[in-house]
Formats: structure tokens, sequence, C-alpha cells
């Protein structure tokens, strides 16, 4: 199988977690002999190579961030420079990947890419979604790249099987919520360790600020 | 409390110019914003108003001025086209910029985790559109990206029945 990946995310390439986790899935997926190219949204000059693969080709994967609860906009910029499938038969496949851990945060996102193919005549073939994954652009690249390894897996199952199956994708992205326990936990120490962990990120990248500072007035 | 409406359309006709009028007629210090002709950029995701510029967009453009008028009114309405079943990329432009408005800390609202909002504000959204929407879909989007700031929807309206906003603000 051919398979053309589109990252949906807007940020440059160098520092994107999607970019990340594409490149360890397409590992997993390229095992078995399959290849894949990827396409950035983020340089605007890849934007036409990328419409004319979708045109030619009938195995499509939109790797997404997860923004405001759905795809961000620069997708839904993209997707108006594309035209519906004349005939059906190409699938669309995706990846969706956020920040909070819990998979409960990414089913609105989910829910939207289960309608999105058929706006384009295409079929939906699955979305593999994970949170937990705000930290590896800020991490150096070794401990980055185990934050992500499991994707390789992931890509050698959708080698095999041609599409993401719900049950593999709960396990994968588990757990849908924090036990009350774990909250519990967090609220105690967790909540404590993930601000200094911040504020060391912040101070590193020369912010001098609190990270709860107010620059504009509230009337 | 007054009323932000953000007009992202590409043309506006008399029926929503009648409609924005009737909104901003429900609370006083209301405005009407059209974005048609402002330069707004999507979010590029550097994290920066979080880690960096604590509150401030690193993209300096005209959204600035909409960020500042979403801290002072505490209801916004939002008149989108749709795309896909979905609001605009204009629109959904708005929305993901507006992240400045939280901050990078998290705690745990009704079992799930938030970001903790930066100021006061807890601004109300609703959403008036014209097109063709998956309707049901986007009154659920709209709930949780008003979870996400603790905040509360205002619903979502078709064009043609958007006088329903006007007994929901």
């Amino acid at each position: 199988m051919h398979l053309v990946i589109i990252n949906a995310s807007p940020r440059v390439e160098s520092k994107s977690n999607t970019a990340r986790i594409i490149s360890t899935f397409v590992k997993g997926f390229e095992k078995s002999g399959n290849t894949a190219e990827i396409w950035h949204l983020s340089d605007k000059k890849q934007w036409f190579k990328a419409k004319e693969l979708y045109e030619k080709n009938c195995n499509i994967l939109f790797a997404i961030p997860l923004y405001v609860e759905c795809v961000p906009g620069i997708m839904l910029e993209f997707l108006e420079t594309l035209q519906p499938k004349k005939e059906f038969g190409t699938k669309m496949s995706f990846i969706l990947q956020g920040g909070f851990a819990e998979a409960s945060q990414l089913r609105c996102g989910e829910e939207y890419l289960e309608i999105l193919p058929s706006y384009f005549n295409c079929e939906y073939n699955g979305t593999l979604i994970k949170g937990d994954n705000f930290a590896p652009a800020w991490l150096p690249d070794k401990i980055a790249n185990k934050f992500v390894s499991n994707y390789e897996q992931m890509g050698r199952i959708f080698a095999v099987k041609g599409t993401f199956s719900k049950e593999e994708v709960n396990k994968f992205a588990a757990p849908e919520y924090f036990s009350e326990k774990e909250i519990r936990k967090h609220k105690r120490i967790g909540g404590k360790i993930q601000k200094l962990i911040f504020r060391y990120i912040s101070r590193k990248n020369g912010c001098r600020k609190p990270l709860d500072d107010k620059p504009y007035s509230v009337e | 409390m007054s009323i932000l409406v953000l007009n992202t359309l590409s043309e506006s006709n008399d029926e929503v110019l009648d409609l924005q009028n009737q909104i901003c007629m429900q609370s006083e210090g209301s405005e009407v914003v059209y974005t048609k002709e402002m330069k707004i950029s999507h979010c590029i995701g550097c994290n920066y108003c979080w880690l960096k510029t604590p509150g401030i967009c690193t993209i300096k453009d005209d959204y600035e001025i909409i960020f500042k008028k979403i801290l002072k009114h505490g209801k916004i309405v939002f008149i989108t086209d749709t795309k896909f079943g979905f609001v605009s990329y204009q629109t959904k432009n708005l929305i993901d910029r507006i992240l400045p408005i939280a901050t990078m800390y998290l705690h745990f609202v009704d079992g799930q985790m938030r970001h903790v909002p930066r100021y006061d504000v807890r601004p109300q959204m609703g959403i008036i559109y014209t097109g063709k929407a998956e309707h049901a879909y986007l009154e659920k989007w709209l709930d949780r990206v008003t979870l996400n700031f603790e905040s509360t929807s205002i619903g979502v309206f078709a064009l043609e029945e958007g006088r329903g906003i006007l007994s929901c603000i």
C-alpha cells in the first residue's frame, strides 16, 4: 500500500509533535514493504503537491493536532482547495493527537473526522487517537522520541489491517478518564510537579514573567 | 453583560445586518466587528502564549484587537459561513487564537483536565451560521469549546432561525 500522509499541524516541521509521531508511525508502517510520503501544511509551498497527491491516490492519512476540540484552522483552509473525488473508493484515515492525557478529550474531534470524508466522497477509514503529546517539542530528541515510540507498533498494525480498529485504538488511547485516585494524586502532588516543570521550561526559553501573568486589563 | 458580534462572513446581506442590530440592542456597549478585511493568521501552535510570553500571542496581526474585545465583553456571537458541515476556517482561526485566555497550568474540573483561566472573564459563546451545517455536531462542539474556558454555550442557530438567539442572550 502507498500512503499519502498530510501533516495538518501549523507548527513548523522541526518543532511539530505531529511530525515526530508521523515519522515513528511510518517506521512501523514501512516494515512490511509499504511506502509512505509525508507533506506538511505548515509549509505553504507544499500545499500544491499535497493537493495533487490527494487527487491521484486512494489512501490518504491526515495527521492532526487537536486545536480547540477539532481540527486546526489551517487544515480547514487547506481542505477548501480540494474537490470531492469523482469516484468513491478513496480511504481517508486520521491520526489525531492532543496534549491532555485522557482519550475522552479527543472524542469530539474524532466525531468530526467520522463525518468529514463524506464531504469528499471518500470512505472513512478510522482514527488513531491519543493524548499526552504536549511535551515532546519541549524535550531533548532522545526523550521526545521515547514519548512517541509506541506509534511504531500502530504503524505496523495499520500496515497489516489497512484500517484503525476502534478496539485497538481505545486500548492505545487509554485512559478514557483518570480514576478518582489519580485525580486526587494530581491534586496532592502531580499538579505541583507539573508547575515546576512548566516554570523550568519557560525560564529555559527566556521567560521572566509568571506563567499566569495578565498582560491585558479586563474591564 | 455586553455582546461582541464577530462577523466572519464573506458577504453580509440585509438579514444578517438586521439580526446583528437586534443582538446589539439587547445590551448596552455591544458591538460588531467585521473580520473579512482584517489580517488574522491561523494559530501556529508555538505555545509561546503559555510558556514564553505568558498571555501574549507571538503573531503580530489584527487578532490582538479582537482578543482585547473578547476580554471586554461577556458574550461572543460568531456569525460564520460553513464548510464541510463545520464553521469556516476564518471562524476557527478566531477560536484557535483565543488560547492566551488560559494559562499553561492544569487542574481538574468535573473529572477532566482543564487549563486554569488567566483572567476572571468567562466569555459565553454562540454561533449563527449560513449554509449547511452538521447542526447537532456544532452544538456539541460549542459545548466542548466553552467547557474548556469554564464558560457556557449560548447556542447554535442557522441564520434563518437566528432570532432564536435573542431569547438566549
